[in-house]
C-alpha cells in the first residue's frame, strides 16, 4: 500500500504503469464504485465496474485532484456508464430475470450461504422501500449515502445545479419517511407518540 | 450502538461514513442531510449503506486489477499523445477559418472601397452598384462615365465626343441656368463651321469672362451677366446694390445705374478680349469703335 505516499504522487505513478499505485488507487474506489452500481439495480454491477475502471485508466491523464476529487471523479465515469447502460437497455429491452432466480444464484463466489442469504434478504427489504423514489431521487440517495459525495459532488456527476440536487434529496427524505412512517424533523415534538409506536427498525435489522 | 441506531447514521454522516480514513471534515452540505432526516429514516438509510457498501469478493478484485493491469500496460503515455494531436488539429482547424474569415472580411472591404470611389471594372461596377442602390448606397454608375452619354446631375447633357467630337466643342459659355463663374461659362472652345476658334467678341456675345477681362468687376457686372442669361426677363426698377462685392474697383465709367442689364444698351460694345484687367470701361471701347468689337463681328458673321 502506498497509503504513506502524497496522492498526487500515487496518481503520478499509475500513470507511469506502477502497479502498486494502480492498486491503492482500485483499493479507493472499488468498493465505492460497485456499491454504486449494485444500488443502481445494475444486473452485472462487477462487469459495469470493470468498463469504469478501464475508463479510469485511460483517462488518468486528464485528472488532477486530491482523493476525495478521485472518488467523485470515478464516481461520475460510473453514472455517466451507468446512464449509457439505461439508455441501451431502453433501445433494446430484455426480460428481466425473476428476482427467485437471482436469490439462488450466490453474488460471491467467498461467502456463506447463510450470510449471502441474510444480505440478500436485507435487499428485498431496503428494495422495497426504495421502489418509491424516483429514479433521479434514488440516484442522489445512493450517490450521497453509498458514494459519500457532498450535494456539490453530486449536482457535478449528475450534471445539475446544487440546488436542484437539494430538492432532489428532500424530496427523497421525505418520500421515505412517509413510506417508514417516521416523524418530520418540524414536527418531530408534536409526533413524538407516533414515532415511538411505529417501527423504528426495518425488519432486517439483525439487532430486532 | 447497533447498525440501525439513528446515532449511527447521524455520527457516519458527521465524521465519515468510510472505513477508510477521512482526507477531509465533512462539509455543509452532508450535514444539511442529516438535518432533515429523522431517526427512522436515518435508520434506514444507514441499512442501505450497509447493504451494497460490502467487501469485494476476491476474484472480482484481482479479476478488475488484471483488467486495470494490462490498459495500463498497452496505453500508459498514449492518451496524453493523442491528445495534443487531437488539439492540435483542432487549433488548426480553427485558425484556418479564422484565416478565411479574415480573408473574406479584406476582399469586402477592399471591394466596397473600389465600388464607393468607382475603380472598379465597368461590369462588376455595375453589378455592385445596383447592389448598392438596393441598400440605399449611391455608388457610381460606369454607364454614366462613358464618353457621349455623359450626363451631369441635373440630367443635361456634358459636352463629349458624342456630341462634338471633342470634349468643350459644343460649350456655349453661357448655357441656360448655369450660374455666372462656373466651368460652362468658358468660351474658348467654340468654333465657327470652318473650324477656326470663335472667340466671344466675334460670336457677338458677350459673356462674364469677357468682361471680367476687359474691366476686371465693374459694379455691373455682375447685373450684366444675370441680364444675358434672361434676356426676357424684365428690368427690376433698383437691384440690391452689389457694390459690396466690388467696393474697391473701379465705378462704372458710363455712370449708368448698377445693375442695368447690358442688354437694354444696345450700343454698349463689347469689351476687347485681351484688355488688362482694371482697363477701360466698355462705353471707351465703343466709342472707338475699334476692329473686333461686338457690332462689327455681328455684321462680318452675317454676311
Amino acid at each position: 500500500m502506498l497509503s504513506d505516499i502524497p496522492f498526487d504522487q500515487i496518481v503520478a505513478r499509475a500513470r507511469a504503469g506502477d502497479a502498486a499505485a494502480w492498486a491503492d488507487l482500485y483499493d479507493e474506489v472499488g468498493g465505492l464504485v460497485v456499491g454504486y452500481l449494485r444500488s443502481q439495480r445494475l444486473p452485472d454491477p462487477e462487469d459495469v465496474a470493470g468498463e469504469v475502471f478501464l475508463q479510469m485508466v485511460r483517462d488518468i491523464h486528464r485528472f488532477d485532484g486530491d482523493r476525495e476529487k478521485f472518488r467523485s471523479w470515478v464516481l461520475s465515469i460510473a453514472h455517466n456508464r451507468l446512464v449509457d447502460d439505461r439508455r441501451r437497455a431502453r433501445r433494446r429491452p430484455s426480460t428481466p430475470v425473476p428476482p427467485d432466480d437471482l436469490r439462488s444464484t450466490p453474488a460471491t463466489s467467498d461467502a456463506l450461504p447463510e450470510h449471502e442469504l441474510l444480505r440478500q434478504l436485507a435487499t428485498d427489504e431496503v428494495e422495497v422501500r426504495l421502489a418509491r423514489l424516483t429514479e433521479e431521487q434514488r440516484t442522489v440517495v445512493m450517490l450521497r449515502v453509498v458514494g459519500d459525495l457532498s450535494l456539490k459532488e453530486c449536482a457535478e456527476v449528475m450534471g445539475k445545479r446544487v440546488g436542484a440536487i437539494k430538492g432532489l434529496q428532500h424530496r427523497a427524505v421525505e418520500t421515505l419517511r412517509r413510506e417508514l412512517g417516521g416523524e418530520s424533523p418540524v414536527h418531530g415534538a408534536e409526533n413524538a407518540r407516533d414515532v415511538r409506536s411505529t417501527p423504528t427498525r426495518p425488519s432486517s435489522d439483525p439487532s430486532a | 450502538m447497533t447498525p440501525h441506531d439513528p446515532r449511527t447514521l447521524t455520527s457516519t454522516m458527521d465524521t465519515t461514513p468510510r472505513s477508510e480514513p477521512m482526507a477531509t471534515p465533512p462539509t455543509a452540505s452532508a450535514r444539511s442531510l442529516v438535518s432533515e432526516i429523522d431517526p427512522t429514516t436515518a435508520a434506514f438509510l444507514a441499512t442501505v449503506r450497509d447493504t451494497y457498501r460490502t467487501p469485494l469478493p476476491s476474484d472480482v478484485t484481482s479479476s478488475h486489477l488484471r483488467m486495470i493491469l494490462a490498459e495500463a500496460a498497452v496505453s500508459p503515455a498514449q492518451p496524453a499523445l493523442r491528445d495534443w494531436a487531437r488539439r492540435a488539429r483542432r487549433i488548426a482547424a480553427v485558425g484556418a477559418v479564422k484565416i478565411a474569415l479574415t480573408a473574406t472580411a479584406a476582399a469586402a472591404a477592399a471591394g466596397t472601397g473600389l465600388a464607393a470611389t468607382g475603380s472598379l471594372p465597368d461590369a462588376a461596377q455595375t453589378v455592385v452598384a445596383g447592389i448598392a442602390e438596393q441598400v440605399g448606397l449611391t455608388f457610381p454608375v460606369p454607364a454614366a462615365d462613358t464618353p457621349g452619354d455623359r450626363t451631369d446631375a441635373e440630367g443635361d447633357p456634358q459636352p463629349g465626343i458624342g456630341e462634338g467630337g471633342l470634349p468643350g466643342l459644343l460649350d456655349s459659355g453661357a448655357d441656360e441656368g448655369d450660374l455666372p463663374g462656373e466651368a460652362g461659362d468658358a468660351p474658348a472652345f467654340e468654333r465657327d463651321a470652318d473650324g477656326r476658334p470663335i472667340t466671344p467678341a466675334q460670336d457677338g456675345r458677350e459673356t462674364a469672362e469677357d468682361r471680367r477681362n476687359a474691366g476686371n468687376a465693374s459694379g455691373t457686372e455682375r447685373g450684366e451677366d444675370r441680364a444675358d442669361e434672361r434676356p426676357a426677363a424684365p428690368a427690376p426698377a433698383s437691384r440690391p446694390d452689389t457694390a459690396g462685392d466690388t467696393s474697391g474697383d473701379a465705378p462704372a465709367a458710363d455712370g449708368s445705374a448698377e445693375g442695368t442689364p447690358a442688354d437694354e444698351q444696345p450700343e454698349a460694345p463689347a469689351p476687347e478680349p485681351a484688355a488688362p484687367a482694371g482697363g477701360a470701361a466698355p462705353d471707351e471701347a465703343g466709342d472707338d469703335d475699334a476692329p473686333g468689337t461686338a457690332g462689327e463681328q455681328r455684321d462680318a458673321t452675317d454676311d
